[in-house]
Protein backbone atom coordinates (compact mmCIF):
# COMPACT_ATOMS: atom_id res chain seq x y z
CA UNK A 1 0.00 0.00 0.00
CA UNK A 2 2.42 2.47 0.94
CA UNK A 3 4.37 1.61 -2.27
CA UNK A 4 1.60 2.97 -4.18
CA UNK A 5 2.41 7.02 -4.75
CA UNK A 6 1.11 10.03 -3.84
CA UNK A 7 1.09 11.25 -7.26
CA UNK A 8 -1.30 8.20 -8.31
CA UNK A 9 -3.63 8.57 -6.12
CA UNK A 10 -4.01 12.32 -5.36
CA UNK A 11 -3.25 13.92 -8.58
CA UNK A 12 -5.43 13.80 -11.42
CA UNK A 13 -5.65 14.86 -14.68
CA UNK A 14 -8.63 17.41 -15.47
CA UNK A 15 -10.38 15.83 -18.78
CA UNK A 16 -12.03 18.95 -19.32
CA UNK A 17 -8.92 20.64 -21.06
CA UNK A 18 -7.83 18.30 -23.31
CA UNK A 19 -5.31 19.55 -26.59
CA UNK A 20 -5.96 17.83 -30.06
CA UNK A 21 -2.97 18.72 -31.98
CA UNK A 22 -3.39 16.29 -34.82
CA UNK A 23 -6.07 14.94 -36.76
CA UNK A 24 -6.51 11.93 -38.27
CA UNK A 25 -8.90 12.52 -41.19
CA UNK A 26 -7.17 15.49 -43.12
CA UNK A 27 -7.82 17.44 -46.15
CA UNK A 28 -4.82 16.63 -48.39
CA UNK A 29 -5.75 19.21 -51.15
CA UNK A 30 -6.47 22.10 -48.83
CA UNK A 31 -3.95 21.75 -45.65
CA UNK A 32 -4.94 23.13 -42.37
CA UNK A 33 -2.28 26.05 -41.27
CA UNK A 34 0.00 24.10 -38.55
CA UNK A 35 -0.86 24.47 -34.80
CA UNK A 36 1.48 27.27 -32.91
CA UNK A 37 3.50 23.97 -31.10
CA UNK A 38 4.05 22.72 -34.54
CA UNK A 39 5.16 25.87 -36.62
CA UNK A 40 7.22 26.85 -33.26
CA UNK A 41 9.15 23.50 -34.13
CA UNK A 42 9.22 24.12 -38.02
CA UNK A 43 10.12 27.56 -38.01
CA UNK A 44 13.02 25.91 -35.43
CA UNK A 45 13.87 23.66 -38.10
CA UNK A 46 13.95 25.58 -40.99
CA UNK A 47 16.99 25.29 -42.98
CA UNK A 48 20.66 27.53 -43.46
CA UNK A 49 22.94 27.72 -45.57
CA UNK A 50 26.51 29.30 -45.72
CA UNK A 51 25.96 32.03 -48.11
CA UNK A 52 27.83 31.60 -51.37
CA UNK A 53 28.56 35.59 -50.88
CA UNK A 54 30.67 35.19 -47.93
CA UNK A 55 34.42 35.58 -47.78
CA UNK A 56 34.46 37.36 -51.78
CA UNK A 57 35.99 40.06 -52.52
CA UNK A 58 33.64 43.40 -54.28
CA UNK A 59 35.60 42.84 -57.40
CA UNK A 60 33.77 38.79 -56.94
CA UNK A 61 30.18 40.09 -55.95
CA UNK A 62 30.13 42.43 -58.81
CA UNK A 63 27.76 40.77 -61.35
CA UNK A 64 28.38 43.59 -63.87
CA UNK A 65 31.41 41.90 -64.43
CA UNK A 66 32.03 39.66 -67.30
CA UNK A 67 35.09 38.14 -68.11
CA UNK A 68 35.30 36.83 -72.05
CA UNK A 69 38.06 34.43 -71.63
CA UNK A 70 35.97 32.35 -69.04
CA UNK A 71 33.39 32.13 -71.99
CA UNK A 72 32.20 28.96 -72.52
CA UNK A 73 34.20 25.90 -75.00
CA UNK A 74 32.32 24.62 -77.84
CA UNK A 75 34.57 21.33 -77.54
CA UNK A 76 36.17 20.24 -80.29
CA UNK A 77 35.47 21.88 -83.84
CA UNK A 78 36.19 19.81 -87.10
CA UNK A 79 36.61 23.00 -89.53
CA UNK A 80 39.13 24.34 -87.46
CA UNK A 81 40.84 21.17 -86.60
CA UNK A 82 40.80 21.29 -90.66
CA UNK A 83 42.05 25.02 -90.62
CA UNK A 84 44.57 23.64 -88.06
CA UNK A 85 46.11 20.66 -89.82
CA UNK A 86 46.45 23.44 -93.41
CA UNK A 87 48.55 25.71 -91.07
CA UNK A 88 50.50 22.60 -89.78
CA UNK A 89 51.57 22.32 -93.47
CA UNK A 90 51.95 25.73 -94.28
CA UNK A 91 54.80 25.90 -91.74
CA UNK A 92 56.27 23.00 -92.63
CA UNK A 93 56.83 23.64 -95.86
CA UNK A 94 57.63 27.48 -95.82
CA UNK A 95 61.08 27.90 -95.60
CA UNK A 96 60.36 32.09 -94.30
CA UNK A 97 57.60 32.54 -91.60
CA UNK A 98 56.63 35.91 -90.69
CA UNK A 99 54.81 36.93 -87.52
CA UNK A 100 53.02 40.30 -87.35
CA UNK A 101 50.79 42.23 -84.19
CA UNK A 102 48.10 44.13 -86.24
CA UNK A 103 47.40 47.43 -85.05
CA UNK A 104 43.96 48.36 -86.27
CA UNK A 105 43.53 48.37 -89.74
CA UNK A 106 41.04 48.95 -92.68
CA UNK A 107 39.96 45.86 -94.71
CA UNK A 108 40.76 47.63 -97.78
CA UNK A 109 44.18 48.22 -96.84
CA UNK A 110 44.58 44.63 -95.71
CA UNK A 111 43.59 43.89 -99.02
CA UNK A 112 46.23 46.10 -100.23
CA UNK A 113 48.94 43.94 -98.25
CA UNK A 114 47.08 40.66 -99.18
CA UNK A 115 47.51 41.82 -102.64
CA UNK A 116 51.00 43.08 -102.94
CA UNK A 117 52.01 39.53 -100.99
CA UNK A 118 50.51 37.23 -103.41
CA UNK A 119 52.45 38.82 -105.82
CA UNK A 120 55.32 37.92 -104.53
CA UNK A 121 53.81 34.36 -103.75
CA UNK A 122 53.59 34.79 -99.67
CA UNK A 123 50.42 33.89 -97.85
CA UNK A 124 49.03 36.62 -95.76
CA UNK A 125 46.76 35.49 -93.40
CA UNK A 126 45.03 36.43 -90.01
CA UNK A 127 45.10 32.99 -87.50
CA UNK A 128 43.48 33.02 -84.22
CA UNK A 129 45.28 31.63 -80.73
CA UNK A 130 42.87 28.43 -80.72
CA UNK A 131 43.71 27.37 -83.56
CA UNK A 132 47.56 28.24 -83.62
CA UNK A 133 47.51 25.73 -80.28
CA UNK A 134 45.66 23.03 -81.80
CA UNK A 135 47.94 23.44 -85.22
CA UNK A 136 51.69 23.64 -82.83
CA UNK A 137 50.94 22.35 -79.45
CA UNK A 138 53.41 19.44 -79.19
CA UNK A 139 55.40 20.34 -82.17
CA UNK A 140 58.55 22.42 -82.39
CA UNK A 141 56.75 25.35 -83.49
CA UNK A 142 55.34 25.63 -80.06
CA UNK A 143 57.12 28.86 -79.05
CA UNK A 144 55.31 30.68 -81.55
CA UNK A 145 52.00 30.26 -78.78
CA UNK A 146 53.49 33.87 -77.41
CA UNK A 147 53.61 35.95 -80.09
CA UNK A 148 49.01 35.46 -80.59
CA UNK A 149 48.45 37.88 -78.02
CA UNK A 150 45.53 40.30 -79.35
CA UNK A 151 45.55 40.52 -83.17
CA UNK A 152 48.16 38.78 -85.42
CA UNK A 153 48.59 38.61 -89.17
CA UNK A 154 50.94 35.63 -90.84
CA UNK A 155 53.25 35.55 -93.79
CA UNK A 156 53.62 32.28 -95.18
CA UNK A 157 57.07 32.20 -97.74
CA UNK A 158 58.35 29.05 -99.75
CA UNK A 159 60.92 31.15 -100.81
CA UNK A 160 62.92 32.88 -98.51
CA UNK A 161 63.08 36.39 -99.61
CA UNK A 162 63.33 38.65 -96.96
CA UNK A 163 64.14 41.96 -98.58
CA UNK A 164 61.13 41.84 -100.51
CA UNK A 165 58.97 40.96 -97.83
CA UNK A 166 60.61 44.26 -95.54
CA UNK A 167 59.62 46.20 -98.04
CA UNK A 168 56.56 45.45 -97.90
CA UNK A 169 55.67 45.63 -94.62
CA UNK A 170 57.69 49.23 -94.71
CA UNK A 171 54.74 50.31 -96.79
CA UNK A 172 52.13 49.13 -94.28
CA UNK A 173 52.77 50.74 -90.64
CA UNK A 174 50.19 49.24 -89.16
CA UNK A 175 51.78 45.95 -89.43
CA UNK A 176 54.46 45.46 -87.13
CA UNK A 177 57.15 43.29 -87.68
CA UNK A 178 57.37 40.82 -84.29
CA UNK A 179 59.80 38.03 -85.67
CA UNK A 180 60.25 35.16 -87.90
CA UNK A 181 61.47 31.67 -88.50
CA UNK A 182 64.16 31.54 -91.69
CA UNK A 183 65.29 28.20 -92.99
CA UNK A 184 64.30 26.65 -90.06
CA UNK A 185 65.99 29.25 -87.23
CA UNK A 186 63.66 31.35 -85.50
CA UNK A 187 64.86 35.51 -85.43
CA UNK A 188 64.19 38.35 -84.05
CA UNK A 189 63.00 41.37 -86.26
CA UNK A 190 66.90 43.01 -85.67
CA UNK A 191 68.45 39.55 -86.98
CA UNK A 192 66.01 39.72 -90.08
CA UNK A 193 66.82 43.03 -90.96
CA UNK A 194 70.74 42.26 -90.51
CA UNK A 195 70.48 38.70 -92.85
CA UNK A 196 68.47 41.21 -95.38
CA UNK A 197 71.56 43.58 -95.84
CA UNK A 198 73.25 40.36 -96.80
CA UNK A 199 74.19 40.69 -100.61
CA UNK A 200 73.30 37.33 -102.92
CA UNK A 201 75.74 34.69 -103.05
CA UNK A 202 77.50 35.56 -106.40
CA UNK A 203 78.16 39.50 -105.39
CA UNK A 204 79.37 37.43 -101.91
CA UNK A 205 81.83 35.40 -104.06
CA UNK A 206 82.85 38.27 -105.93
CA UNK A 207 83.63 40.19 -102.72
CA UNK A 208 85.81 37.36 -101.32
CA UNK A 209 87.29 37.22 -104.75
CA UNK A 210 88.13 40.35 -104.40
CA UNK A 211 89.72 40.41 -101.16
CA UNK A 212 91.74 37.20 -101.59
CA UNK A 213 93.02 38.91 -104.71
CA UNK A 214 93.80 42.04 -102.56
CA UNK A 215 97.05 40.86 -100.79
CA UNK A 216 98.79 39.54 -104.16
CA UNK A 217 97.81 42.18 -106.24
CA UNK A 218 98.98 45.42 -103.61
CA UNK A 219 101.90 43.54 -103.76
CA UNK A 220 102.41 43.44 -107.50
CA UNK A 221 101.59 46.80 -107.92
CA UNK A 222 104.54 47.62 -105.17
CA UNK A 223 107.22 45.92 -106.90
CA UNK A 224 105.95 47.86 -110.13
CA UNK A 225 105.36 51.24 -108.98
CA UNK A 226 109.07 52.71 -110.06
CA UNK A 227 108.64 51.25 -113.82
CA UNK A 228 104.80 52.85 -113.12
CA UNK A 229 106.18 56.09 -112.53
CA UNK A 230 108.80 56.35 -114.68
CA UNK A 231 106.18 55.09 -117.49
CA UNK A 232 104.03 57.75 -116.60
CA UNK A 233 106.65 60.93 -116.31
CA UNK A 234 108.12 60.01 -120.12
CA UNK A 235 104.38 59.98 -121.11
CA UNK A 236 103.40 63.52 -120.07
CA UNK A 237 107.23 64.86 -121.43
CA UNK A 238 106.15 62.74 -124.72
CA UNK A 239 102.92 65.29 -124.32
CA UNK A 240 104.72 68.28 -123.65
CA UNK A 241 107.35 67.88 -126.33
CA UNK A 242 104.40 67.41 -128.96
CA UNK A 243 102.66 70.32 -127.64
CA UNK A 244 105.42 72.57 -127.89
CA UNK A 245 105.90 71.72 -131.39
CA UNK B 1 18.19 68.17 -55.63
CA UNK B 2 20.88 68.39 -57.95
CA UNK B 3 22.94 65.01 -56.44
CA UNK B 4 19.52 63.28 -57.07
CA UNK B 5 19.22 64.54 -60.68
CA UNK B 6 22.35 63.48 -61.98
CA UNK B 7 22.51 60.00 -60.60
CA UNK B 8 19.01 60.04 -62.36
CA UNK B 9 21.10 61.10 -65.36
CA UNK B 10 23.55 58.55 -65.18
CA UNK B 11 23.98 56.38 -68.15
CA UNK B 12 25.55 52.83 -67.33
CA UNK B 13 28.71 52.86 -68.05
CA UNK B 14 28.96 49.78 -71.30
CA UNK B 15 32.03 48.70 -73.40
CA UNK B 16 31.77 46.66 -76.64
CA UNK B 17 34.81 44.08 -77.52
CA UNK B 18 34.57 43.09 -81.06
CA UNK B 19 35.53 39.20 -81.54
CA UNK B 20 35.32 37.29 -84.71
CA UNK B 21 35.34 33.36 -83.35
CA UNK B 22 35.85 30.62 -85.73
CA UNK B 23 31.67 29.57 -86.28
CA UNK B 24 30.83 25.85 -84.91
CA UNK B 25 27.29 24.75 -85.54
CA UNK B 26 27.04 21.08 -84.15
CA UNK B 27 24.73 18.81 -85.69
CA UNK B 28 20.89 18.85 -84.17
CA UNK B 29 21.06 16.13 -81.79
CA UNK B 30 19.01 12.54 -82.89
CA UNK B 31 16.53 10.74 -81.49
CA UNK B 32 17.63 7.22 -82.43
CA UNK B 33 17.59 5.09 -79.52
CA UNK B 34 14.00 6.47 -78.39
CA UNK B 35 11.27 3.13 -78.97
CA UNK B 36 7.90 4.39 -79.72
CA UNK B 37 4.85 2.43 -78.29
CA UNK B 38 2.04 0.90 -80.73
CA UNK B 39 -0.29 4.08 -80.07
CA UNK B 40 0.95 7.72 -79.99
CA UNK B 41 -1.96 9.07 -78.43
CA UNK B 42 -3.23 8.53 -75.10
CA UNK B 43 -6.05 5.55 -74.46
CA UNK B 44 -9.08 6.02 -73.36
CA UNK B 45 -9.56 5.80 -69.82
CA UNK B 46 -13.16 4.22 -68.60
CA UNK B 47 -15.21 5.99 -66.01
CA UNK B 48 -16.17 2.74 -64.49
CA UNK B 49 -13.76 -0.22 -63.94
CA UNK B 50 -14.76 -3.20 -65.49
CA UNK B 51 -16.36 -6.23 -63.12
CA UNK B 52 -17.90 -9.46 -63.53
CA UNK B 53 -21.48 -9.21 -64.33
CA UNK B 54 -22.58 -11.21 -61.35
CA UNK B 55 -21.27 -9.35 -58.90
CA UNK B 56 -22.54 -6.19 -57.01
CA UNK B 57 -20.18 -3.01 -57.08
CA UNK B 58 -18.62 -3.14 -53.86
CA UNK B 59 -18.18 0.05 -51.90
CA UNK B 60 -14.98 1.15 -50.17
CA UNK B 61 -13.47 2.79 -46.91
CA UNK B 62 -12.43 6.10 -47.76
CA UNK B 63 -8.69 5.35 -47.54
CA UNK B 64 -7.35 9.14 -47.28
CA UNK B 65 -4.11 7.36 -46.45
CA UNK B 66 -3.17 6.57 -49.84
CA UNK B 67 -3.30 10.07 -50.70
CA UNK B 68 -0.78 10.78 -47.51
CA UNK B 69 3.16 10.85 -47.97
CA UNK B 70 5.72 10.29 -50.85
CA UNK B 71 5.07 8.42 -53.60
CA UNK B 72 7.41 5.41 -53.40
CA UNK B 73 7.19 3.33 -56.75
CA UNK B 74 5.86 5.83 -59.24
CA UNK B 75 8.22 8.37 -59.23
CA UNK B 76 10.81 8.57 -61.99
CA UNK B 77 10.30 8.92 -65.86
CA UNK B 78 10.25 5.50 -67.84
CA UNK B 79 11.32 7.21 -70.93
CA UNK B 80 13.32 9.90 -69.52
CA UNK B 81 12.26 12.41 -71.79
CA UNK B 82 8.84 14.49 -70.11
CA UNK B 83 6.29 14.19 -67.79
CA UNK B 84 3.62 15.70 -64.90
CA UNK B 85 4.80 15.52 -61.47
CA UNK B 86 2.81 15.93 -58.82
CA UNK B 87 3.50 17.72 -56.11
CA UNK B 88 1.14 17.25 -53.79
CA UNK B 89 -1.54 14.04 -52.83
CA UNK B 90 -5.22 14.19 -54.39
CA UNK B 91 -7.52 12.37 -56.50
CA UNK B 92 -8.13 11.93 -59.97
CA UNK B 93 -11.54 12.20 -60.98
CA UNK B 94 -12.64 10.58 -65.16
CA UNK B 95 -13.26 14.33 -65.91
CA UNK B 96 -9.29 15.14 -65.43
CA UNK B 97 -8.49 12.11 -66.79
CA UNK B 98 -10.44 12.99 -70.10
CA UNK B 99 -9.56 16.59 -69.61
CA UNK B 100 -6.10 15.49 -69.80
CA UNK B 101 -6.68 13.14 -73.10
CA UNK B 102 -8.30 15.89 -75.15
CA UNK B 103 -5.54 18.64 -74.69
CA UNK B 104 -2.41 16.36 -75.14
CA UNK B 105 -4.15 14.58 -77.85
CA UNK B 106 -4.43 18.07 -80.02
CA UNK B 107 -1.51 18.91 -78.89
CA UNK B 108 0.36 16.22 -79.88
CA UNK B 109 2.58 15.53 -83.33
CA UNK B 110 1.47 12.57 -83.57
CA UNK B 111 4.72 12.09 -86.01
CA UNK B 112 7.11 12.43 -83.33
CA UNK B 113 5.70 11.97 -80.08
CA UNK B 114 3.91 10.17 -77.57
CA UNK B 115 2.14 10.11 -74.94
CA UNK B 116 1.50 7.39 -71.76
CA UNK B 117 -0.57 6.90 -68.78
CA UNK B 118 1.48 6.46 -65.52
CA UNK B 119 -1.70 6.48 -63.43
CA UNK B 120 -4.18 3.53 -63.01
CA UNK B 121 -7.97 4.21 -64.53
CA UNK B 122 -10.22 5.23 -61.44
CA UNK B 123 -10.50 2.03 -59.34
CA UNK B 124 -11.69 3.74 -56.18
CA UNK B 125 -15.85 3.98 -55.25
CA UNK B 126 -16.83 6.58 -53.73
CA UNK B 127 -19.91 6.91 -52.48
CA UNK B 128 -22.72 10.18 -52.01
CA UNK B 129 -25.92 10.57 -50.09
CA UNK B 130 -28.56 12.23 -51.63
CA UNK B 131 -28.77 16.26 -51.67
CA UNK B 132 -30.77 17.02 -48.48
CA UNK B 133 -30.46 13.67 -46.68
CA UNK B 134 -30.29 13.30 -43.10
CA UNK B 135 -27.53 11.37 -41.56
CA UNK B 136 -28.25 7.25 -41.07
CA UNK B 137 -29.72 5.01 -43.54
CA UNK B 138 -27.02 3.24 -44.63
CA UNK B 139 -23.65 4.37 -46.52
CA UNK B 140 -24.73 6.54 -49.90
CA UNK B 141 -24.77 5.07 -53.10
CA UNK B 142 -21.48 4.83 -55.53
CA UNK B 143 -21.10 8.13 -57.24
CA UNK B 144 -17.97 7.94 -59.23
CA UNK B 145 -14.73 6.18 -59.11
CA UNK B 146 -11.17 7.75 -58.28
CA UNK B 147 -7.94 7.19 -58.48
CA UNK B 148 -5.83 8.81 -55.75
CA UNK B 149 -2.10 9.95 -56.08
CA UNK B 150 0.51 10.29 -53.54
CA UNK B 151 3.02 13.33 -53.62
CA UNK B 152 5.54 12.73 -56.19
CA UNK B 153 4.09 10.46 -58.88
CA UNK B 154 4.20 10.79 -62.25
CA UNK B 155 0.85 11.45 -63.47
CA UNK B 156 1.80 10.44 -67.82
CA UNK B 157 5.15 11.27 -69.85
CA UNK B 158 5.43 12.64 -72.70
CA UNK B 159 8.40 11.05 -75.53
CA UNK B 160 9.40 11.26 -78.91
CA UNK B 161 11.58 13.30 -81.36
CA UNK B 162 11.09 16.20 -79.19
CA UNK B 163 12.70 18.91 -76.85
CA UNK B 164 11.03 20.14 -73.84
CA UNK B 165 10.34 23.42 -74.76
CA UNK B 166 7.99 21.85 -77.20
CA UNK B 167 5.93 20.43 -74.84
CA UNK B 168 6.15 22.36 -71.59
CA UNK B 169 3.90 24.86 -72.67
CA UNK B 170 0.75 22.31 -73.15
CA UNK B 171 2.12 20.11 -70.33
CA UNK B 172 1.94 23.26 -67.77
CA UNK B 173 -1.59 24.24 -69.31
CA UNK B 174 -2.75 20.57 -68.01
CA UNK B 175 -0.84 20.43 -65.25
CA UNK B 176 -2.74 23.82 -63.53
CA UNK B 177 -5.71 22.08 -64.46
CA UNK B 178 -5.03 19.34 -62.00
CA UNK B 179 -6.58 19.21 -58.28
CA UNK B 180 -3.93 19.09 -56.85
CA UNK B 181 -0.35 20.69 -57.16
CA UNK B 182 1.61 19.60 -60.43
CA UNK B 183 4.20 20.50 -62.81
CA UNK B 184 5.94 19.47 -65.86
CA UNK B 185 9.25 18.44 -65.87
CA UNK B 186 12.37 17.23 -67.38
CA UNK B 187 14.45 14.12 -66.79
CA UNK B 188 17.48 17.01 -66.06
CA UNK B 189 14.99 18.41 -64.19
CA UNK B 190 14.54 15.75 -61.79
CA UNK B 191 17.79 15.14 -61.62
CA UNK B 192 19.14 18.32 -60.95
CA UNK B 193 15.59 18.50 -58.08
CA UNK B 194 17.40 15.35 -56.27
CA UNK B 195 20.98 16.73 -56.59
CA UNK B 196 19.68 20.16 -54.95
CA UNK B 197 17.78 18.17 -52.62
CA UNK B 198 20.92 16.17 -51.49
CA UNK B 199 23.13 19.29 -51.63
CA UNK B 200 20.85 20.77 -48.94
CA UNK B 201 20.44 17.82 -46.80
CA UNK B 202 24.74 17.62 -46.67
CA UNK B 203 24.56 21.34 -46.42
CA UNK B 204 22.08 22.68 -43.67
CA UNK B 205 23.91 24.52 -41.06
CA UNK B 206 20.94 23.97 -39.00
CA UNK B 207 21.91 21.77 -36.36
CA UNK B 208 18.26 20.82 -35.37
CA UNK B 209 16.28 19.18 -38.09
CA UNK B 210 12.57 17.94 -37.69
CA UNK B 211 14.14 14.01 -37.98
CA UNK B 212 16.58 14.84 -35.18
CA UNK B 213 13.81 16.39 -32.96
CA UNK B 214 11.13 13.74 -34.10
CA UNK B 215 13.32 10.73 -33.05
CA UNK B 216 14.90 11.96 -29.71
CA UNK B 217 11.28 13.71 -28.41
CA UNK B 218 12.54 16.28 -27.28
CA UNK B 219 10.53 19.02 -25.99
CA UNK B 220 8.41 16.74 -25.28
CA UNK B 221 6.99 16.62 -29.23
CA UNK B 222 5.57 12.74 -28.97
CA UNK B 223 2.68 14.13 -27.13
CA UNK B 224 1.07 16.06 -30.11
CA UNK B 225 2.75 14.66 -33.31
CA UNK B 226 1.05 12.42 -35.75
CA UNK B 227 1.67 8.44 -36.30
CA UNK B 228 2.01 10.25 -39.91
CA UNK B 229 5.35 12.45 -38.43
CA UNK B 230 6.93 9.74 -37.54
CA UNK B 231 7.10 7.88 -40.97
CA UNK B 232 7.25 10.89 -43.24
CA UNK B 233 9.04 13.37 -40.31
CA UNK B 234 7.67 16.46 -40.80
CA UNK B 235 8.49 16.25 -44.52
CA UNK B 236 4.82 15.21 -45.81
CA UNK B 237 1.51 16.14 -44.18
Amino acid sequence: MALVSRKALFETISPLIQFKRFRGKINIQRPRPPHFERAKYLALTKPYFISPYKDKKPIELCKGVVDIRNKRDDGDNPFQRIIAQELYRWFTTSRLVVFYHLNPMNAEEQYKAYVLFKKQKMHFKKYGKKTLEMAVKGTPYEAVLDFYVSHNMTVFSPDPEINKMLNITKKFPQLILLAGIYEGKFMSKDELVKYSLIPNLQAAQASLLQTLNSAAGQLVSHLNSHQTTLISHLQERAKQLEEEK
Amino acid sequence: MNVQKIIALRVPAVSFLQICGMKHFPPPPTYDNIEFPDKPKLKFIDKVPQLPANIRPPKMQKKLRLMRGPEPVHNFLLHKQYGILALGGGRLKWSHFEMMRLTIGRKLDTNRMFAIWRVDSPWQPLTKKGQGQRMGGGKGAIDQYVTPIKAGRIILEVGGKCEFKEVKDFLHDVAMKLPFKAMAVSQEMLDEMKRKEQWEEENNQNPYTMKYLIQNNMGGCHRWLSPYDFKFLGKHL
